[in-house]
C-alpha cells in the first residue's frame, strides 16, 4: 500500500468568519457567506502568503521524514481554501526539495489548458527533475475553476478527453507532428523535454462519483481515486470500476483503488477533534455548501447529475455527522488505526492519501500531526496493508516484507 | 387566438415554430431565457402580421445541433430556416439575445430581411457598464432579473406548465455552448452592421437590469439610419411592457406597407 501526505495549502490567515460577509466593494453577484470565486483577493496578504508556503513546503520534507510514500499536491482558483494555483509549480519545488517521496499531482486540470503540450512539457521536466517521481493524476477540475480560467463549461469533458490524449501522445510519441483536434490545434509538435518514466509517468484520475469519469480510467486502466466519498459511494464507484475492467478484459485489484481521506490524529481525543473541526473552515470543501451554478455551472455536467450532487451531499454537511459517516477519521493513532483498518477492509485500496491538517491549523500543531501519523500510524497502516494483501503498482508493499 | 405548431427541418435539425396570424411575415427570436410561448405581445403583433416564432436551435422543443457553437452560425441557421419557410424576404423582431441573432442575419444575409426590431439586443460588447454574466448566478435568479417588477416576474412563472428549472437548464446550456467567451458578444458584429441594409429600429427597456443602454445605443449608430426608442419596464419587455413595444413595432413595420 502506497501511503501520501495531503493538505490543500489552505490560507490559513484568514482570522475571523466576519470576511465572508457582504462588502461594500463586492462583486454584484456575491452573496453574504460566498467564500470563493468573488470572495475578493483584498483580503489576501502576500506577506502572509509568503510565510505560510514556507510552512507547507517544509510540512511536505516532514512528510517525507516521516514515512509518508508520497505527496499529494492539487489546484483550485480564486479559493482561500486552497493557495496552490498551479500544480506545476509546487510539484517542481517538490521535485527539488524532496528525495525520495512519489510527487502525486491529483490533479492537472486538463481542461483549463490552452496548450496541454506545454503541461507535457512542464511535467516532463518536474519527472526527471525528481528522478522520475511523478505520478501525473488528470481531472476535469470543479465547475468554478471553469469560471475562473473562463473556460467553457459545455466542453469540459470534450476537452478533457481530447487533452488527454494530446498529452500522452506528446509524452510518447516522437516529434514533429501536428494535431488539429476539435478543441486544440498544434502546428508542431515536438517537446524538448519528454518523461524519464517510461512509458510515461503513472497517470491516475481523482474524482467523485461521476460514472463517465470512473469509466475513462477504467478503460485505460489508470487508477481511480475516490475523494473523500461515503463508504456507499466508495464501493458503488468500485464495482462500476471493476465492470468496465472485466469488460476491458483486465481484473482491477487494489492497485487501481485510491482513496483520499481526512485523518485528524492526535495525543489526545479531544485534541484531535478540536483539530479535525478546522476541517469543517469554510463550511468544509466536502459539505456541499457551494452556490450550485459555481459547483456545477451549466453544461458542465447533465441537469440530472447536477441536481443529484445536491440531493447528495445533504445528508453528511455536518461535522458529527462526517465523523459517523467515516469520511472523517478523527481520534488518537490507536483510535484512527481501527478506523482506517474497517475502511481498508471494506473498500480495499492500494493508494491511500491522508490529509492531517486543514484550515487554520498552525504550522507547529500541523508538523505535530503529521509527525504523530508518520510514527504511530503508518507502520500499523503498511502491517495492515500486507495483511489485506492492499497491492499499490509500485511495489511499496513488496519492499515492506 | 391559439398558435399552431409545427417543426422545419433545417440542416439536418428539427426547428419548432409557433405561427399564428395573418398579413405580411414577421419573425420573432426570443431571448436566450427561451421561447416565451405565445404572449400578449405576439398576439397584439399576429393582428397585423403573419407571426412565426421559432425556437432556435439548442433552444426548448428544436434540436440542439453538436456543430453549431457560435451565434453567428446560429444566425445562418435562422437564415436557412427563414427560406425554407419563404424565399421572400420578411421582417424580424428579435429580442434580447434574440436581437443579436437577428442582427448577425441581417448583418450577412440583408437580401433576407425588409424591415428589422431589436429590443435591448446583446452582441455588442457595452461601451459602458456590462452585460449582465448570468453564468455567474443561478439560472432562475438571471430569469428574474430580467423583471423590473417581482409581480410581473411571479405571474410569468405561475404560467409555467412543466419542469421550469430544466427548461431554463437546457436553454443556458445552449447559450454557454454558443457565447461563454466573449461573454455574449461578438467583437466582429459592430463593424459588420454596416452590412445592415434595411430600415431598422432598436428599442431599450428604462428598467432593464441585464442589457446597458450604451448596448442600445451603439446598435443605434452602427446602423445606417436606424432609429431609436424606449419603453418602459425591464429586460422582459413581452411581459412587462408589451402593449408598448407592439405600439413601436406596428408603426415601424406599417409604415415599410404604406
Amino acid at each position: 500500500m502506497l501511503i501520501s501526505y495531503f493538505t490543500e495549502q489552505p490560507y490559513s490567515a484568514v482570522e475571523s468568519e466576519d470576511v465572508w460577509a457582504l462588502h461594500p466593494f463586492d462583486h454584484p453577484a456575491r452573496r453574504p457567506g460566498d467564500n470563493t470565486l468573488l470572495h475578493s483577493n483584498r483580503f489576501f496578504d502576500p506577506v502572509i502568503a509568503a510565510r505560510l508556503f514556507a510552512e507547507r513546503i517544509r510540512e511536505y520534507e516532514v512528510a517525507e521524514e516521516v514515512g509518508f510514500d508520497g505527496v499529494m499536491v492539487n489546484e483550485h482558483h480564486n479559493a482561500p481554501y486552497c493557495m496552490q494555483a498551479r500544480i506545476t509549480v509546487m510539484s517542481s519545488v517538490l521535485a527539488a526539495r524532496t528525495k525520495r517521496v512519489k510527487i502525486i499531482q491529483l490533479g492537472n486540470p486538463l481542461p483549463t489548458w490552452d496548450n496541454p503540450v506545454q503541461l507535457a512539457e512542464e511535467t516532463a521536466m518536474i519527472d526527471m527533475i525528481s528522478g522520475g517521481r511523478l505520478v501525473a493524476g488528470i481531472v476535469r477540475a470543479g465547475g468554478a475553476e471553469q469560471i475562473a480560467n473562463n473556460v467553457n463549461p459545455a466542453y469540459n469533458r470534450e476537452r478533457f478527453h481530447e487533452a488527454h490524449d494530446l498529452l500522452i501522445k506528446a509524452w510518447t510519441v516522437p516529434g514533429p507532428w501536428r494535431w488539429e483536434g476539435e478543441h486544440y490545434q498544434q502546428r508542431v509538435v515536438n517537446p524538448w523535454a519528454i518523461p524519464l518514466q517510461k512509458p510515461h509517468p503513472p497517470v491516475w484520475v481523482p474524482g467523485i462519483t461521476s460514472k463517465e469519469t470512473i469509466e475513462f480510467a477504467a478503460r485505460r486502466r489508470y487508477p481511480y481515486v475516490c475523494l473523500n466519498t461515503t463508504l456507499e459511494d466508495t464501493k458503488r464507484i468500485w464495482s462500476y470500476y471493476d465492470q468496465i475492467a472485466a469488460e476491458t478484459g483486465f481484473a482491477a485489484g487494489p492497485q487501481h483503488r485510491g482513496y483520499l481521506v481526512r485523518c485528524v490524529v492526535a495525543d489526545t481525543e479531544e485534541k484531535a477533534m478540536r483539530n479535525a473541526r478546522e476541517h469543517m473552515w469554510m463550511s468544509g470543501e466536502f459539505a456541499g455548501f457551494g452556490r450550485p451554478s459555481w459547483v456545477a455551472p451549466t453544461g458542465y455536467s447533465s441537469f440530472e447529475a447536477r441536481s443529484g450532487r445536491a440531493a447528495l451531499d445533504d445528508a453528511g454537511r455536518s461535522f458529527e455527522g462526517q465523523i459517523e459517516r467515516g469520511t472523517l477519521v478523527v481520534g488518537t493513532p490507536q483510535q484512527v488505526i481501527k478506523k482506517l483498518r474497517w475502511w481498508l477492509e471494506e473498500t480495499r485500496p492500494g493508494l491511500l492519501m491522508l490529509w492531517p491538517n486543514d484550515g487554520r491549523l498552525d504550522h507547529e500543531s500541523s508538523l505535530e500531526a503529521i509527525r504523530l501519523t508518520g510514527e504511530a500510524v503508518l507502520p500499523a497502516l503498511r502491517e495492515i496493508g500486507q495483511e489485506l494483501d492492499l497491492t499499490d503498482g509500485f511495489g511499496v508493499s513488496q519492499q515492506a516484507t | 387566438m391559439s398558435p399552431r405548431s409545427f417543426s422545419v427541418r433545417v440542416a439536418g435539425s428539427e426547428i419548432d415554430v409557433l405561427s399564428g396570424g395573418a398579413g405580411p411575415r414577421l419573425t420573432i427570436l426570443h431571448r436566450d431565457t427561451g421561447r416565451c410561448g405565445w404572449t400578449r405581445l405576439h398576439e397584439r403583433l399576429a393582428t397585423h402580421f403573419n407571426i412565426l416564432a421559432p425556437s432556435l436551435p439548442g433552444y426548448d422543443a428544436s434540436d440542439r445541433p453538436d456543430w453549431l457553437r457560435n451565434v453567428t452560425d446560429l444566425a445562418a441557421l435562422i437564415g436557412l430556416f427563414d427560406d425554407a419557410i419563404d424565399s421572400e424576404p420578411g421582417a424580424f423582431l428579435g429580442l434580447g439575445f434574440g436581437g443579436w441573432v437577428a442582427a448577425e442575419l441581417a448583418a450577412h444575409s440583408p437580401g433576407r430581411v425588409t424591415r428589422l426590431v431589436l429590443h435591448s439586443p446583446m452582441g455588442i460588447k457595452p461601451m459602458t457598464g456590462e452585460i449582465f454574466d448570468q453564468f455567474l448566478v443561478e439560472a432562475e435568479d438571471y430569469a428574474r432579473k430580467g423583471f423590473a417588477s417581482e409581480l410581473a416576474y411571479e405571474r410569468e412563472c405561475a404560467t409555467e406548465v412543466g419542469n421550469r428549472s430544466l427548461r431554463l437548464d437546457r436553454n443556458r446550456e445552449m447559450t454557454t455552448r454558443i457565447a461563454w467567451k466573449p461573454a455574449m458578444f461578438n467583437p466582429s458584429l459592430k463593424h459588420l452592421l454596416r452590412g445592415v441594409s434595411k430600415p431598422s429600429l432598436v428599442v431599450w427597456s428604462t428598467d432593464d437590469k441585464i442589457v446597458p443602454k450604451s448596448c442600445a445605443e451603439t446598435y443605434r449608430d452602427a446602423i445606417v439610419g436606424a432609429r431609436y426608442a424606449e419603453v418602459p419596464g425591464g429586460h422582459m419587455v413581452e411581459y412587462e411592457a408589451p402593449d408598448a413595444l407592439a405600439d413601436l413595432v406596428e408603426d415601424f413595420l406599417g409604415e415599410g406597407q404604406a
